[in-house]
């Protein structure tokens, strides 16, 4: 009996560790594969395509509180959407000038929003910003208003 | 072949050549680089589709900049390991590479293979590097394409050894920019 009683809290043990490990696995192979989801997620800013791209030319953009991987919406006429890369992109203009801009890289589920954008639409996009290259650069971009 | 034919090869190598006069400096703002790890336990993949490269064929220089956190994996834990703990890109935000393309002709039309010879500078860390680059030229556009191997160690990435057995020791790196005339 005390070496069944033994057994059991090893057999305990064991069984724990595997379930531990089995949860594990099941979460790493269950996480989304759109891992940086922003439907959920409340703008911390708001903001124009042109006062973006202004204060980021002025390195003023921590004053308005951009930072790396904020959730931002903004407001902006489309000057191109193009698939580069098998990615949807949506570049925003900033008006006068031809560069520097907001390059959108949208979430995998916008292909349908985005069919029946063109040039010079003004839309509203949320996305993650990730910093300012010569244009800046956000990404999981989803549509909110066309 | 009529007088008039004759004209043509003469027309287009002038239009080339006004071009290029023009022209110097060759942009992209969407580049495309990834890179791959193979292990027997995962394999791990990331791509940044936002990668700025400037080509200037005057000094055939190249100058490539990127976002470390514009990286996107398959998995969100393997985005976090690599930005948070790797590659620490708050500390580290860019990777820079710059250059020059040994003997290479922007004139000659059609497909070049190049060694780009240059510092790669990542995670406070700059290694030189000979990248062999395949060169063609479309009309307007020059795409540069190409693969190299970078070893991880080279770049002070630390790994815990609980994890070494996931992440390659040498990472394979592919690359393709589309330079278009840029109008500063």
């Amino acid at each position: 009996m005390r070496g069944t009683k033994k057994i059991g809290v090893f057999g305990k043990v064991i069984l724990t560790s595997i379930l531990l490990v089995m949860g594990l696995c099941l979460i790493w192979f269950t996480l989304p594969l759109n891992s940086e989801n922003v439907y959920n997620k409340d703008p911390e800013l708001y903001i124009n395509a042109h006062n973006l791209i202004t204060k980021l030319e002025l390195n003023a953009s921590e004053s308005i509180g951009l930072v790396s991987e904020k959730v931002v919406e903004i407001t902006g006429a489309i000057k191109e959407v193009n698939n580069r890369n098998n990615r949807i992109t949506i570049i925003l203009g900033t008006g006068d000038r031809e560069h520097p801009s907001i390059i959108c890289d949208m979430a995998d589920d916008q292909r349908d929003y985005i069919k029946h954008l063109s040039a010079n639409d003004t839309i509203v996009v949320k996305g993650i910003y990730k910093g300012f290259l010569k244009d800046a650069i956000f990404l999981n971009c989803i549509v909110i208003h066309e | 072949m009529n007088s008039r034919n004759r004209l043509i090869p003469f027309f287009v190598f002038f239009c080339f050549c006004t071009f290029a006069q023009e022209h110097t400096k060759f942009i992209e703002r969407q580049g495309h680089v990834s890179f791959f790890s193979y292990t027997s336990v995962e394999n791990i993949k990331a791509e940044n589709n936002q990668v700025l490269g400037i080509v200037d064929l005057q000094t055939n220089e190249i100058a490539v900049s990127m976002l470390m956190n514009a990286f996107i994996f398959e998995k969100a834990l393997m985005r976090e390991h690599f930005n948070e703990s790797y590659v620490e890109s708050d500390i580290y935000p860019k990777a820079i590479f710059e250059g020059v393309i040994s003997d290479f002709d922007p004139t000659l039309s059609g497909e070049q293979t190049r060694i780009i010879q240059g510092n790669f500078s990542m995670h406070g860390v700059t290694k030189q590097l000979e990248i062999k680059t395949k060169i063609e030229r479309r009309e307007r556009t020059y795409i540069l394409s190409g693969t190299f191997e970078t070893i991880v160690q080279d770049y002070k990435i630390k790994i815990p050894p609980l994890l070494a057995g996931n992440i390659a020791k040498t990472i394979s790196v592919d690359f393709r920019f589309e330079c278009l005339p840029y109008e500063e």
